[in-house]
């Protein structure tokens, strides 16, 4: 039975950010994942945290560009030094908040640079990025994102996030598999997870097309949720999804998995 | 509603082949497909077909020695004569049993030529093909396969089909496109449908992984139905699947989805 945790930017937007912490434990959930907690102070959140017994499993590292408000700062070769600023912000927050991963953000190419140039900029913040996380005992995830969506986002499949992993070659990198961006540009779900599952540190998922909850798309999850049950999955599955209607409403697939899992 | 047609060189392998024509009846199909007839003679199928009430809707160009492993002989430049000789078997079945869709079985790149010289082969052969079947009613299919079970057949994607079949440039030739196959490579089905709604000409289906039955592997063929239910498409869906456990069983999933035309 997988784990499942709540993502907070999406879901539970019927209500202030700092109160979907309650909603996602109201709901059944043991944990949560936000990936910009950062206006929130640290203390806040850990009230919520220990009130309504929650796991803060991930955060997104903070990678928006002040100069041009695009989240690519670990692409850009003219500014690692802000990166690893960002870099100091996210860990302190995901230490204090205990989470087992961050996602480190890439981005959108960054115009005006050479491709060689910024993929080189890339593996030098991510393998700091790893070894700093890996201090705290916090997973550096790296997560490929679709293109339909996010045109330009530099890492696009589950291949070109091994290649990268493979030239940060710290035993701290993992794949974050986001169920959804993976369908959109590479379907074969099943032989991939089974074949990446050592180097995947995180999974995501929503349905196809439309990012909605799953069972609203081309996606069998009941399939892949058991798959991820038989090869012994045992990390969290953040519900990364828009819901297609209220939050609530929106969780009738879930009930089935929630209740088992704290039956356990 | 949908037309489900039961794909006679997968589904009902209980059965010898000729036998399956009545099997597939009784199961409620109206339309069945297979790879080749060519093994058969014309009217011992049109038998089949009209004593079951069935109609053919598909099957494909001679394809060299299928069971040898080749899978199509239309990209390679020295093998053009025998191509137009399978293309004019073809249309002679197609003719005389009323079919409407004929498959390219494009090939496996041996390495001996380029890309360009393989699709230049492909688009000319298609070219031609296409030309015979101009006084007719029959539409000209090219199909991607997967290169898990066909490791370098040439044309994999969707994005290829489409180059060829802008090549080409014809209304009587248009995609061919495979759930199974495009599911391992590439994914996002229904969007790829929904983008390339007028060049489609008939869908298959099987589950991944395993190729077997709707429903026993990633794909919710249930909602898959739902939009193709909903959209504007007319054509034929082929059951081109092995069954888990056998072929009654594995049919199940039509009952239950409850979506084909009676």
């Amino acid at each position: 039975m997988p784990k499942f945790e709540s993502n907070l930017m999406y879901m539970f937007n019927e209500f202030d950010l700092i109160d979907r912490y309650e909603q996602a434990s109201l709901s059944g959930f043991s944990g949560v994942e936000l990936q910009s907690p950062y206006s929130i102070t640290i203390d806040n959140i850990l009230d919520k945290l220990d009130k309504f017994n929650l796991k803060h499993i991930i955060i997104n590292l903070p990678v928006i560009d002040p100069d041009t408000g695009i989240g690519n700062l670990a692409l850009r070769p003219d500014k690692k030094d802000l990166f690893l600023e960002r870099l100091d912000l996210g860990t302190k927050y995901a230490k204090a908040l205990g989470c087992i991963g961050i996602n480190t953000g890439i981005g959108v190419y960054p115009s005006g640079f050479e491709n060689d140039e910024v993929y080189q900029t890339l593996i030098e913040n991510q393998k700091i990025a790893s070894e700093t996380l890996s201090k705290c005992g916090i997973k550096a995830l790296i997560e490929p994102i679709n293109t339909v969506d996010q045109p330009d986002f530099y890492i696009n499949t589950s291949a070109q996030a091994v290649d990268l992993i493979n030239q940060i070659d710290h035993p701290n990198a993992f794949l974050l598999y986001d169920v959804y961006h993976m369908q959109i540009m590479e379907g074969n779900l099943s032989r991939n997870i089974k074949k990446l599952i050592d180097k995947i540190g995180h999974i995501q998922i929503a349905d196809n097309p439309g990012r909605y909850e799953p069972g609203t798309g081309e996606i069998n999850y009941p399939y892949i949720f058991s798959l991820l049950d038989e090869i012994g999955y045992k990390g969290w599955v953040g519900c990364e999804y828009k819901p297609s209607t209220t939050t609530i409403d929106s969780l009738g697939w879930i009930q089935e998995y929630l209740n088992n899992y704290n039956e356990e | 509603m949908l037309n489900f047609c039961a794909n006679l060189s997968m589904l009902f392998n209980e059965v010898k082949f000729i036998d399956k024509f009545k099997l597939a009846s009784e199961n409620g199909f109206k339309g069945i497909e297979y790879l080749f007839p060519y093994d058969y003679s014309k009217s011992d199928i049109k038998d089949q077909l009209s004593d079951n009430n069935l109609s053919q809707i598909l099957f494909d160009f001679p394809a060299g020695n299928f069971a040898e492993g080749e899978r199509g002989i239309a990209i390679f430049p020295e093998r053009k004569n025998e191509f137009r000789e399978g293309v004019h078997k073809a249309i002679e079945y197609a003719t005389f049993l009323n079919c409407e869709r004929l498959t390219v079985l494009v090939g496996i790149a041996d390495g001996k030529y380029t890309t360009e010289q393989y699709n230049e082969t492909l688009i000319e052969n298609l070219l031609y093909a296409a030309d015979q079947v101009k006084n007719t009613n029959i539409t000209i299919l090219v199909e991607a396969l997967n290169t898990i079970d066909a490791p370098n057949y040439f044309v994999s994607s969707t994005s290829h089909c489409k180059e060829i079949i802008k090549a080409v440039n014809l209304q009587s030739v248009k995609i061919q496109y495979d759930i199974y196959h495009m599911q391992i490579m590439e994914g996002d089905i229904i969007r790829t449908f929904e983008n390339n709604f007028d060049k489609i000409g008939h869908i298959q289906i099987a589950d991944n992984p395993g190729r077997n039955e709707p429903g026993t592997g990633e794909l919710n063929y249930k909602k898959i139905f739902e939009y193709l239910n909903n959209s504007d498409y007319a054509g034929w869906i082929g059951c081109e699947y092995a069954p888990k456990n056998n072929t009654l069983e594995s049919l199940k999933w039509i009952r239950e989805y409850g979506v084909m035309n009676a």
